[in-house]
């Protein structure tokens, strides 16, 4: 029954990212603007790494190699999560809209439903830098490794859809979180495209626990560079404790919704 | 004495009414300084680590107090600088053009004073936070001295002015391209090397240290944070130099153009 | 079964309370008080099915909470409902296969495609069997003439093609309730017009049941054999829009032109002179002081009249003095509908 279920709105998620694949196309100019200024922008912090480790040879046992793989992983999983995803980034900003009610009085999966209405058409331009790295800039590449990096970014993008999706939650609680949870998610994402262990004490472990910024970046990294199946596995956990908690916060937070005790929604 | 309260009494009405009125406001602002705070807590781990591994106090003649307020600056003025030209493609798209062009002289003067008032607020939200996080974490900047404040506040000024140039140019090809959100993402990306934000020029191969410093962009970011972090007033003197010469250029470029694009405006009726 | 029955539905919101000035802005952050606003206020009525009913009332009456407790995205604070024999709030999702919706502020259809793109992702939605809605789509095209539409990007339609659109695209699942709120909302008189022939097509070809909410007095007599005044929470009236019109018809206009001009102040017992022009003057009165033929005899015994026409209030003057009467006032007013 429930796997039934989950057919079916694996279906329908098809469908969404097909239309708005469909919708993307319709301004082709844009799609192809948007995914080269989304390129330029990752080439940049590429070419920030080059001269950096142009002068500083490693630091804590990272290089410039690792530093690639690092973002490529980042990239491709932050590109397919946002292409199919869309709308992880805005579910505050949607909830202290009153635009919940449209995918309310519709027979779906209201979560699933919200999150791929969307598709963030410069994450195309994030897959496309991200396997153009790894192919070319992460130096000798093999069956195994690709296989530990394709799963490793896929689940690196899950972790990041469901974080930046939790702290789109706050909505229900605190009224307007929009700047919030934005700026909770850019933090994020800093926080996970540089070395882990440049960091020490209670930030590191917020970044393995609550605050997933190393399960995004550090992890899958380590995964990879050392063909390592168990990092994969605890990644693989963590992408699961992480959905399992979305799901149960944003029930929570729609249970407070229908109560009509949301504050400062726009009802 | 009843004279005075009045008098001090209406003055603090209206300074409460604005803060009431600001406090919504207030309120995204502090939490946009929360990004700098973030980015500035990375760039001290990084950079200690960086120093640690060379071994050495001092490289490319900046210490890593040097580094880190240099960064706390270019952060800070790149978080801070206007969006100009999304503002005129913005006018350009939704017609609204047609009503803030009717006074030809003021509309570039005005929207640049404008974006100065915005940005000298950010300004110093930015850098209290920024600042704050590197002064807790690694200490006060180490080279700075009194004598080159005034030249700093100058230089800080007309970087502005100078970005504001090019921000202009590029908001005036919104009348060709429409969308210049693409042109606007690789100037700042421009910056973002060829200025030196994310690293200070000083650290550059000699070849690329050159080219930069032969381009304007380093005059907006990495010219005011060498003043602030080196405090050699000869070389401060000098960034000011460097500034007004190409702000002359630039903006003689950009009312050029402006006055083409008017006349052309007029002829064709937008 | 009936399509909707409530009984006694009552919702509460808790809003924050500030005082103005500095003061209340710093209590409010430190010790937050509360007040309750009564939406909804023991609320009951019956819709069968096959019934078009109009739900109005003034902007914060409690529509759009009705509305919301209805579609099951709300849940009471007390009180009982159920549509199409489930509870709203209760069996949500399974409910959502069997209603529709439309909200005239909140589009469905994706700006940057076709329609049909839409209808599709919908049949998706509903999990239609290819063959269910191949059927039901030829049959809206049809009912609401929308073949040209089709392939055109919506952002190109005109409000009124658009809203066909919106209202079919509701319809592809063959719900048993439909619930518009302001579908004519923004629409020029053709447009309005079009869309109420197609929504009283559907209804007397299908049988659906329609719940309506506007603002226009055009739709709501056009469209609906009943109507629900509901304001501050309550409902204020239940009952046939003839009877409506009956009840509160206690005030009528006359409009007439005389073939001399007029000398001086037009001047008659028991009316008040709304306009007057050299030739014509336009009169009101009420019905229960001064009956219509008194006036009119009146008229004819002292000038030559070339021409008169006697008028009905508009239907939003009645609505208006319904909607201003105060809550506790309704006890009188409303009487239980009977099911056509």
């Amino acid at each position: 029954m429930f796997l039934k279920r989950l057919i079916s709105e694996m279906r329908f998620i098809t469908e969404l990212w097909k239309m708005n694949l469909a919708s993307a196309l319709e301004y082709r100019a844009n799609f192809i603007t948007q995914s080269i200024g989304m390129l330029i922008n990752d080439a940049i912090f590429f070419v920030f790494w080059v001269l950096f480790f142009d002068c500083f040879k490693s630091i804590k046992g990272w290089g410039l190699q690792d530093m690639v793989l690092l973002f490529s992983i980042i990239t491709t999983g932050f590109g397919v999560g946002m292409a199919l995803f869309g709308n992880s980034m805005k579910v505050a900003e949607i909830i202290a809209q009153g635009r919940l009610d449209y995918y309310l009085v519709l027979p779906r999966n209201v979560l699933i439903h919200i999150l791929a209405s969307r598709s963030m058409i410069s994450a195309y331009g994030d897959i496309f830098f991200g396997v153009l790295s790894f192919f070319f800039f992460t130096g000798p590449v093999t069956a195994e490794k690709t296989a530990i990096w394709l799963i490793a970014s896929l689940l690196s993008g899950t972790v990041l859809v469901c974080a930046a999706s939790l702290f789109g939650c706050l909505s229900f609680f605190i009224g307007n979180a929009t700047t919030l949870a934005g700026q909770a998610t850019n933090a994020m994402m800093i926080l996970s495209v540089y070395p882990d262990t440049i960091f020490q004490g209670g930030v590191r472990f917020l970044m393995y626990t609550l605050f997933p910024a190393a399960l995004i970046g550090a992890l899958p990294y380590r995964a990879v560079r050392s063909l390592d199946w168990q990092s994969l596995v605890l990644l693989a956990c963590g992408a699961l404790f992480f959905a399992i908690l979305l799901t149960a916060v944003f029930n929570a937070g729609l249970r407070r919704y229908e109560s009509g005790s949301a504050l400062n929604v726009n009802m | 004495m009843k004279g005075v309260r009045a008098f001090v009494g209406k003055y603090l009405a209206i300074a409460v009414i604005n803060f009431q009125s600001s406090t919504a406001y207030s309120g995204e602002v502090v939490m946009r300084s929360i990004m700098i705070t973030v980015i500035l807590y990375v760039l001290v781990h990084l950079w200690k680590a960086a120093y640690g591994a060379s071994g050495s106090t001092v490289i490319a003649g900046l210490t890593i107090r040097d580094t880190l307020w240099y960064l706390v600056l270019t952060e800070t003025l790149i978080l801070s600088k206007s969006a100009f030209s999304t503002r005129i493609s913005d006018e350009v798209r939704d017609g609204s053009l047609a009503y803030t062009i009717l006074r030809p002289y003021n509309y570039i003067v005005y929207h640049m004073s404008y974006s100065l008032g915005d940005s000298l607020v950010k300004l110093v939200m930015n850098f209290a936070a920024g600042g704050l996080v590197v002064l807790i974490l690694e200490g006060p900047p180490e080279h700075f001295t009194l004598s080159s404040l005034p030249f700093l506040i100058v230089s800080i000024l007309l970087a502005l002015v100078l970005d504001f140039c090019f921000e202009g140019l590029i908001g005036l090809c919104a009348f060709v391209l429409e969308d210049v959100s693409s042109l606007q993402l690789i100037y700042n990306k421009i910056l973002f090397i060829l200025g030196g934000m994310l690293i200070p020029i000083d650290f550059f191969p000699r070849w690329l240290a050159a080219l930069s410093k032969a381009l304007p962009f380093n005059l907006i970011l990495y010219g005011p944070a060498t003043i602030f972090v080196k405090g050699d007033i000869g070389a401060a003197a000098g960034v000011l130099v460097m500034q007004s010469l190409w702000i002359l250029v630039m903006a003689g470029i950009l009312f050029a153009l402006y006055s083409r694009t008017m006349k052309y405006l007029s002829i064709n009726g937008g | 079964m009936y399509a909707v029955e409530i009984s006694d539905l009552t919702k509460s919101f808790k809003t924050a309370v500030r005082e103005p000035g500095l003061r209340g802005s710093l209590t409010a952050l430190f010790s937050p008080k509360y007040r309750t606003v009564e939406a909804v206020r023991n609320v009951s009525f019956r819709l069968g099915e096959g019934e078009i009913l109009a739900f109005i009332g003034p902007n914060g009456a409690g529509k759009s909470t009705t509305i919301k407790i209805l579609t099951g995205i709300l849940f009471p604070s007390a009180g009982e409902a159920q549509v199409l024999g489930m509870t709203p709030w209760k069996e949500r999702q399974k409910l959502a296969y069997r209603i529709g919706s439309v909200f005239g502020q909140k589009p469905q259809l994706w700006y940057h495609l076709p329609p049909l793109d839409t209808f599709n992702l919908f049949s998706k939605i509903y999990e239609l069997e290819d063959k269910a809605y191949r059927k039901s789509l030829d049959y809206l095209i049809e009912a609401f003439d929308i073949k040209d539409l089709l392939s055109v990007p919506v952002r190109k339609l005109s409000l009124g093609q658009r809203m066909k659109c919106e209202i079919a695209a509701s319809l592809l699942h063959r719900p048993r309730i439909i619930f518009l709120d302001e579908p004519t909302i923004g629409l020029d008189v053709v447009a309005k017009q079009q869309i109420r022939d197609t929504i009283r097509h559907l209804h007397d070809s299908e049988g659906i049941t329609v719940f309506l909410t506007s603002h226009d007095a055009g739709d709501i007599e056009s469209l609906c054999k009943r109507v629900i005044i509901i304001n501050h929470g309550q409902v204020l009236y239940d009952d046939r829009v003839s009877a409506l019109k009956r009840r509160y018809m206690t005030k009528k206009a006359i409009s007439v032109r005389f073939a001399e001009k007029i000398e001086g102040q037009f001047t008659m017992d028991g009316v008040e002179v709304l306009k007057a022009s050299e030739y014509g003057v336009k009169l009101q009165f009420q019905t229960d002081v001064t009956p219509v033929e008194k006036v009119i005899e009146q008229l004819m015994v002292s000038h030559s009249v070339v021409d008169i026409t006697v008028q009905d209030p508009p239907m939003e003057e009645i609505i208006r003095s319904i909607y201003e009467k105060p809550p506790d006032a309704a006890g009188e007013e409303s009487s239980p509908g009977e099911a056509e």
